[in-house]
C-alpha cells in the first residue's frame, strides 16, 4: 500500500513536474520564497508525526496570516490538492500526515498572541501559539489556560483545537473544548467565518463546539479565542505508593465514587516509576507497584480538607505511604516526571506503542488486570501512566522495531486493549484523536450508520474533501485486506518511529 | 390558525399511540394546532414514525413538555406533534462513575430526584421541572445562573442517540467523561430547537451535591454592583452563580438592584468564601444578606421562570442578549434607556460573569413600541434574540436580530439532514 502511495506521489511529482513547479511558485507568490518547503529533503521533515505513520506532502507552506491560509486554500481548490493543517507536529494519531500528498499548512509562524482581556477572562491569539505560552504569558496577572496536555511546551493551541486536546487537569477544567470560546476559521470553500463571534454565546447552531475536535477536517483555525482561568489560590501534590496497580485503581475509583474530582489523578505503574525515576530523579519510589499523582487545588481551607480526605482514602485502600510535596519546587519535579514519562520509556525499551482507550471509572480495575494478562499474553512489557480520574488509559506497549515479531504482537495487543474498552462500555480514544492511527478502531464503537451521519455533517464543511482526506473514517477495504497486516508490514519494512 | 393542507394520512400507518382532532389542540404551538400528536413509547416507534412522515413529507416538531415551545418563530406548517414524554427511562446510571445516561422525554425533577438520592446532581437551572424534559431542555440550550460556576448543558452532555429526519438512528459521544473519538455532534444538536433531529437519549456526566449550599444578595448602586460583580468574576471564589436582579424582576417585587451570588463547597470552603465576599462588597459600599434555605430556592426559581419564555405573559416580550461581561454595565444602560425612551416597561435580569442580559419588555402599544428598540438594540449587538413575543410582532421582526457569519453554513447543515424542512419548519434562526 505504501508503496503504491510512494509510487502515486512519485508520479505526481515527476510526470506533472511544470504543473508542480507552478504550484510551488504561486505558493511562493503568496507567503514569499522562504515560507514554503519543496525540496523533498527537507520535505522529510514534515512527512510525519509523533504517531507511526508517514507520508511525504508536495509542499509545505508557512504562512503567516489569515488572507495567506485563504489564498493557499483557494489555490489548493484550483490544483484539486489536499490540505493537510499542521502545528508542531506533536500529534499521536497521524492527523497531520499528508498521507494523500497535497499542501501541508503549518501554523507555527503564526504565533503571536493577538490581544489579552483579563477582565473577560479571554485572549485571542494565532494558532501557532505554543499551548505553555500562553499560560506563562497570563500567570503573572493570575490566570492560565487550563487545558495542558503533556506535550504543552511544543505543542501548538491551533493543534489543541483541531484535536480537542486533554491534558491531566482536564479532570476538573475539562477539555480544550470547554475553554474555546471562538474561532476565525478559514472553510475548505476559502471562506472566512467566526464560528461564535466575539461576544460569546452561540447564535444558531454552535459550530465552535462542532469543530473543536475535528481533526482538521472541517477547516483550519486562523484565531483562536479561549478562556483564561485564574490561578488557584493554593495547590497541594499528593504521591500516594502502592504495592500493585490493582490497589490503586480501586483507590482511583473509591476518590471519584466520594464525589472529589480533583484537579488531576494520575497514576503511574512501577514499570514507568522506574524509568522517570531513573531520567529525572524526581522523587518516585522505583520499587512501587503503583503510584498515583494526585493534585488539589482551590481555596486554601478547602484545599486542606481535600488533602486529609484523600489521603485517608489512599491509605485505607493499601497506599504504604502518602507523600506532600512540601514546596513549589518538589510539585514541579513530580509533574516534570510525570509529563515526561513518555519520554522516559526509551530507557525500557526502544520503542513504544502508547494507546488512549478510555474506561468508565469503575471499570479500571478490571480493565488493569486485561492490560496485564495482554501484556503476558505478547509477552512484552506494557508501562501504564494515564489520566486515571478520567478513566483514559495510556497502555505503552514496549518493544523493538528490530524484532519483526514484536510488531505483530504489539499491534495485536494494542487491538485487544481497545475492544475491552469498547466492551466495558468506554471508547477508543480520550484525547489523541482518531486520525489514521484509530480509524478502523473506530469501527469497534460506532457503527456504520453512525459514522456516516458524521460524515455527512463533514460533507457540510469539507464537500471535496480536500482537508485532512483519508482521516477518522475506516478506509474503504478491498480484497480482503487487514488493516493491521497491511500495517505491520509497513511498519516491518519501515521500521517504526521511535516517538 | 389551521395548517396549510397537506394530502389526507392514515394515522396507523405511525404505528404507535396517537392523538387527533380536539385533542391534538393542547399540543398547539404558539399557536398551531397539528394535524396529529404521536406519542411513541420506544426509540424504534420514534424512528418509525419519522420514517413515515418523510416518506409522507410531512412536518413534524418535536415536543417534550411544551415549557419552551414559545421560542423561535411559529411553526410554518405543523402536521405532526411528535411527543418524546414517553421516552421516560433513564437507561443507566452508575452513580460511582457520575455519569448516567437517560432517555429524552424524562423531566429534569424524574432525573434530579435519582441523582439526589446518591447526593448527586444536573445543575441546569429551568422554569417548570416537573414538566421540561431533558430532551426539550437541551435543545433549547436556555442557560441559567449556574452556567457561570458549575457549567451547563454543554459541559456535561457526553454521548447522544439522535433520530434524524429520515428515520436512522445514529448515536455520537459515549459513556465516559473523556472522549475524542469521532466528531462532537453533542455540540451540533445543542440549541439547535430539534431542527436536525429528535434527541432519544443523553448521557450526561454528573455532579456531586455540595454539603453548603449559601445563598447571598448585595445590595448597592447598580455601578458598584457591576464592579464587584466584574471582581468575583475573575477572582478565585469559583462562586456557581453572580446574577444581577433589576428592580421588581421577581415576585418579592424588590425595588432596588440587587446582585444574587450562590455559593457552594464545603463548610471550611464556603465559609472562606463568604467571607471574602462580605469583605469585597464591603469595599465597593455594598450590603450583604444571606438568605433562608427557602427565600434561596424561591430565589433562584425565580430567577430561572424571569429567563424562561415559556412564562412569559401573552403581552411581554423576553429578550436575550450576550456581551462580554464588560459590556454589561453599557448593555444594561442602553437597554433601560431604550425601554424608557419607548414608553415600555423593562425589567432585567442577568448572568453577570457570562455577560447574558434577560429583558422582560411590557406596554400599551407594545408592537409598535419594541421594533424601533429592536432595531437600535441590534444595529449594535451581534447576539441578540427575542425569546418570547406576542405573535404578531414575531411576523414582523428577525428573533435572531442578526444573522452570525457561519450561517451559509448552518443552511448546508440544515439542508443535509433534513433536506425537505420536515422538522420544525421554520421556527429557527433565518427560518430554517
Amino acid at each position: 500500500m505504501l508503496q503504491v502511495r510512494g509510487l502515486l506521489s512519485t508520479m505526481v511529482l515527476e510526470e506533472s513536474k511544470s504543473v508542480h513547479n507552478d504550484l510551488i511558485s504561486q505558493l511562493q507568490n503568496i507567503v514569499g520564497a522562504d515560507s514554503v518547503v519543496s525540496h523533498p529533503a527537507e520535505l522529510l521533515v514534515y512527512e510525519y508525526d509523533a504517531s507511526l505513520d508517514r507520508h511525504l506532502p508536495a509542499a509545505v507552506v508557512l504562512p503567516q496570516t489569515t488572507q495567506q491560509v485563504v489564498e493557499i486554500v483557494k489555490l489548493a481548490n484550483r490544483f484539486d490538492l489536499p490540505v493537510v493543517p499542521r502545528g508542531s507536529g506533536t500529534g499521536l494519531s497521524g492527523g497531520a500526515i499528508a498521507i494523500k500528498g497535497g499542501i501541508v499548512i503549518v501554523t507555527t509562524r503564526m504565533n503571536h498572541i493577538l490581544s489579552i482581556d483579563y477582565a473577560n477572562r479571554r485572549a485571542t491569539v494565532q494558532p501557532g501559539v505554543i499551548n505553555a505560552d500562553l499560560t506563562h504569558y497570563t500567570e503573572h496577572a493570575g490566570f492560565f489556560y487550563a487545558p495542558d496536555p503533556s506535550s504543552q511546551k511544543v505543542c501548538t493551541i491551533g493543534g489543541n483545537v483541531a484535536e480537542n486536546s486533554g491534558g491531566p487537569h482536564c479532570l476538573s477544567y475539562g477539555a480544550t473544548t470547554n475553554h474555546i470560546l471562538d474561532l476565525e476559521l478559514v472553510l475548505p470553500t476559502g471562506d472566512v467565518i467566526h464560528t461564535s463571534g466575539a461576544d460569546g454565546d452561540q447564535h444558531g447552531l454552535d459550530l465552535t463546539g462542532t469543530v473543536v475536535g475535528s481533526e482538521g477536517t472541517f477547516g483550519i483555525a486562523t484565531e483562536v479565542t479561549v478562556r483564561l482561568t485564574p490561578l488557584p489560590e493554593d495547590t497541594q501534590v499528593l504521591l500516594a505508593i502502592f504495592r500493585s496497580v490493582d490497589e490503586a485503581s480501586n483507590t482511583v475509583s473509591a476518590i471519584i465514587g466520594a464525589g472529589i474530582i480533583p484537579a488531576a489523578l494520575e497514576m503511574m505503574d512501577g514499570l514507568c516509576c522506574q524509568a522517570i525515576e531513573a531520567a529525572y530523579h524526581a522523587g518516585y519510589p522505583p520499587d512501587a507497584g503503583a503510584v498515583l499523582l494526585v493534585e488539589l487545588d482551590g481555596l486554601r481551607e478547602a484545599v486542606e480538607e481535600l488533602v486529609d480526605q484523600v489521603s485517608t482514602i489512599c491509605r485505607n485502600h493499601g497506599a504504604g505511604e502518602v507523600r506532600r510535596a512540601r514546596s513549589a519546587a518538589e510539585r514541579a519535579a513530580l509533574w516534570a516526571g510525570r509529563k515526561g514519562a513518555l519520554g522516559a520509556l526509551g530507557r525500557l525499551a526502544p520503542n513504544y506503542y502508547i494507546q488512549d482507550g478510555v474506561v468508565p471509572r469503575t471499570k479500571l480495575p478490571e480493565t488493569l488486570q486485561f492490560v496485564e494478562q495482554v501484556s503476558r499474553d505478547i509477552r512484552l512489557p506494557i508501562a501504564n501512566v494515564f489520566h486515571a480520574g478520567d478513566g483514559n488509559l495510556h497502555p505503552n506497549i514496549l518493544f523493538d522495531r528490530q524484532d519483526p515479531t514484536n510488531i505483530e504482537r504489539t499491534l495485536r495487543g494494542g487491538l485487544e486493549i481497545l475492544r475491552f474498552c469498547v466492551e466495558k462500555g468506554g471508547v477508543v480514544s480520550g484525547e489523541h484523536g482518531i486520525g489514521l492511527e484509530k480509524r478502523e478502531h473506530i469501527a469497534f464503537l460506532y457503527t456504520t450508520e453512525d459514522l456516516a451521519v458524521m460524515a455527512r455533517l463533514r460533507d457540510c464543511f469539507n464537500p471535496r474533501q480536500l482537508f485532512n482526506p483519508d482521516k477518522i473514517f475506516p478506509p474503504l477495504r478491498g480484497c480482503g485486506e487487514v488493516r493491521d497486516q497491511r500495517v505491520a508490514a509497513r511498519l516491518a519494512k519501515e521500521g517504526i518511529y521511535a516517538v | 390558525m389551521p395548517s396549510e393542507a397537506t394530502p389526507p394520512f392514515d394515522l396507523t400507518d405511525f404505528g404507535c399511540p396517537s392523538l387527533s382532532g380536539a385533542a391534538t389542540e393542547q399540543f398547539s404551538i404558539q399557536g398551531v394546532a397539528p394535524r396529529v400528536v404521536l406519542l411513541p413509547t420506544t426509540e424504534e416507534e420514534v424512528a418509525a414514525a419519522l420514517k413515515a412522515a418523510s416518506a409522507r413529507q410531512l412536518t413534524l416538531a418535536p415536543y417534550g413538555g411544551g415549557t419552551l415551545q414559545e421560542i423561535g418563530y411559529p411553526p410554518e406548517v405543523l402536521d405532526i406533534v411528535l411527543s418524546t414524554r414517553g421516552l421516560n427511562r433513564i437507561i443507566t446510571y452508575e452513580p460511582a462513575d457520575l455519569t448516567i445516561s437517560v432517555q429524552a422525554g424524562c423531566t429534569l425533577a424524574q432525573i434530579s430526584a435519582a441523582l439526589a438520592a446518591h447526593g448527586q446532581m444536573l445543575p441546569f437551572d429551568a422554569a417548570g421541572t416537573d414538566r421540561a424534559t431533558i430532551g426539550g431542555l437541551v435543545a433549547a440550550n436556555l442557560t441559567g445562573p449556574r452556567r457561570f460556576g458549575t457549567g451547563s448543558y454543554r459541559d456535561l452532555l457526553i454521548g447522544v442517540v439522535i433520530a434524524y429526519a429520515d428515520g436512522t438512528v445514529a448515536k455520537a459521544g459515549g459513556q465516559v467523561v473523556k472522549n475524542v473519538s469521532g466528531y462532537d455532534l453533542m455540540k451540533l444538536h445543542l440549541g439547535a430547537l430539534g431542527t436536525l433531529g429528535v434527541l432519544l437519549r443523553l448521557n450526561f456526566k454528573v455532579l456531586t451535591q455540595r454539603p453548603v449550599d449559601i445563598t447571598t444578595v448585595i445590595t448597592g448602586p447598580l455601578n458598584a454592583l457591576l464592579s464587584l460583580a466584574a471582581t468575583l468574576a475573575t477572582s478565585q471564589l469559583s462562586l456557581d452563580s453572580i446574577e444581577l436582579l433589576g428592580p421588581s424582576s421577581l415576585r418579592d417585587e424588590a425595588t432596588d438592584w440587587r446582585l444574587a451570588e450562590r455559593i457552594t463547597g464545603s463548610q471550611a470552603g464556603a465559609q472562606r468564601k463568604l467571607t471574602d465576599l462580605h469583605r469585597l462588597a464591603d469595599s465597593h459600599g455594598c450590603r450583604t444578606t444571606t438568605l433562608g434555605a427557602t427565600e434561596a430556592q424561591e430565589l433562584w426559581q425565580d430567577c430561572a421562570s424571569f429567563i424562561s419564555p415559556g412564562t412569559a405573559s401573552n403581552e411581554g416580550v423576553l429578550i436575550r442578549i450576550s456581551v462580554q461581561p464588560s459590556g454589561l454595565s453599557n448593555l444594561v444602560s442602553t437597554v433601560t434607556s431604550l425601554a424608557h425612551s419607548n414608553n415600555l416597561d423593562c425589567s432585567v435580569v442577568a448572568h453577570a460573569g457570562d455577560g447574558t442580559l434577560f429583558a422582560r419588555l411590557a406596554g400599551s402599544d407594545l408592537t409598535a413600541a419594541f421594533r424601533p428598540l429592536w432595531e437600535s438594540l441590534t444595529q449594535g449587538h451581534a447576539n441578540a434574540l427575542i425569546l418570547a413575543a406576542p405573535g404578531n410582532l414575531k411576523g414582523e421582526v428577525n428573533l435572531w436580530g442578526q444573522l452570525p457569519s457561519g450561517f451559509d453554513l448552518m443552511r448546508r447543515i440544515k439542508a443535509e439532514f433534513d433536506p425537505h424542512r420536515l422538522l420544525n419548519r421554520g421556527r429557527f434562526i433565518g427560518h430554517l
